[in-house]
């Protein structure tokens, strides 16, 4: 003889089940304001180049992106996301009569330019990302050139040493 | 006659729950936004000025002071990378003794940065001694004075360095962090922060 089906099975009410998500939602907004607020802190963005590896240095400063130029061992080039153009040739960074980089100053002259022309105040300030292959003789000449162009402070950016 | 009473009375109050689902999609797809954005976290700035916006001390100044006194005016310290090791110089001499010493590479061929790190602290507390004073110059990007001690020598915050044209710029760097402070047992000193790089003689 089959048994009887439970009376409780039978009366059961099927509930809607829902997900408690306020203690997520909660949790959330916690990360993402501390998020916004780390980036806050950080002043422009600026990101590393996928084409340079960065030196390691014991630096705590944060980097500022103002006009952004990219040294490595294939050339200098304008600091762009993807294809970024070539200011300056490994045969006139190698070239020993070479002091001044023509492509490098051109660049530099013209965004002072723009920055005059827009009426923002020009603060001779470029940032550069220099690959630590990069040869000591190439960054004399780039850094003679930024000379040349009226940019006195040269930011290199540099990814924080472990200690 | 009374009225009958109002059907919407009797309507039962709806649940009103929010819908959050769209706010998380939101949020979720913002947080892995963010964190890829905060990787610039672990970068950080060198900056270097040029000679020209430097104090210019060490450029083209005699060593001694004015009058031809005992109490020399200027360091003049440089920091040769070769390929042998460094080379540390000051008051421009280049005899070997206590003005002029060599630091080799390492026996696995690396440069002793650690080394350098230390007799330049010796140079520093030798030759440069405690501050004498204070002071400070406006930071056109910050809009603030910069305050700074002053020597006995005009140039006792700066360091020239030259290397060889084929030395990579990482070795440039660490050179650069041995000359800029000393720590000892977590408590630093600052050594020679204004490093002006300069072609190899």
């Amino acid at each position: 003889m089959a048994f009887a089906p439970s009376k409780g099975k039978k009366h059961r009410r099927k509930e809607k089940e829902e997900l408690m998500l306020n203690s997520m939602m909660d949790m959330m907004t916690i990360i993402l304001l501390f998020l916004l607020k780390t980036m806050g802190s950080s002043g422009a963005l600026l990101r590393p180049s996928p084409f340079v590896t960065l030196p390691t240095a014991a630096r705590e400063r944060e980097p500022e992106k103002t006009i952004a130029i990219l040294v490595t061992p294939q050339g200098i080039f304008e600091d762009m996301e993807r294809n970024p153009n070539v200011l300056s040739q490994p045969d006139e960074l190698s070239d020993p009569e070479n002091v001044v980089l023509s492509g490098l100053e051109t660049f530099l002259v013209d965004q002072k330019q723009l920055t005059e022309r827009l009426g923002k105040p020009f603060k001779g300030q470029v940032t550069v990302q220099c690959d630590k292959e990069v040869t000591y003789d190439w960054l004399l000449k780039v850094i003679n050139t930024c000379g040349q162009a009226e940019y006195g402070t040269i930011d290199f950016v540099v990814l924080k040493a472990k200690t | 006659m009374a009225f009958k009473p109002s059907d919407k009375k009797k309507v039962e109050a709806q649940s009103t729950d929010l819908n959050l689902l769209p706010v998380m999609n939101l949020i979720i797809c913002l947080i892995p936004l963010l964190l890829s954005v905060a990787k610039l976290s672990s970068m950080a700035m060198l900056e270097y000025l040029p000679p020209a916006e430097a104090t210019e001390s060490a450029a083209g100044e005699s060593p001694l002071a004015e009058g031809g006194g005992e109490t020399p005016a200027t360091l003049q310290l440089l920091v040769n990378v070769t390929e042998t090791g460094f080379q540390v110089s000051m008051y421009g001499k280049i005899e070997p003794g206590q003005y002029f010493f060599e630091i080799p590479l390492l026996p696995d061929g690396q440069y002793d940065f650690a080394a350098l790190n230390k007799r330049l602290e010796e140079v520093k507390r030798r030759e440069v001694g405690v501050a004498t004073g204070i002071d400070s110059v406006m930071n056109d990007k910050t809009g603030k004075m910069d305050v700074f001690p002053t020597f006995r020598v005009k140039d006792g915050r700066e360091v020239s360095i030259t290397a060889l044209g084929k030395t990579p710029f990482q070795i440039i760097v660490n050179t650069m962090d041995a000359c800029r402070k000393y720590d000892a047992g977590g408590e630093e000193t600052e050594l020679f922060p204004i490093a002006l790089l300069k072609q190899f003689q």
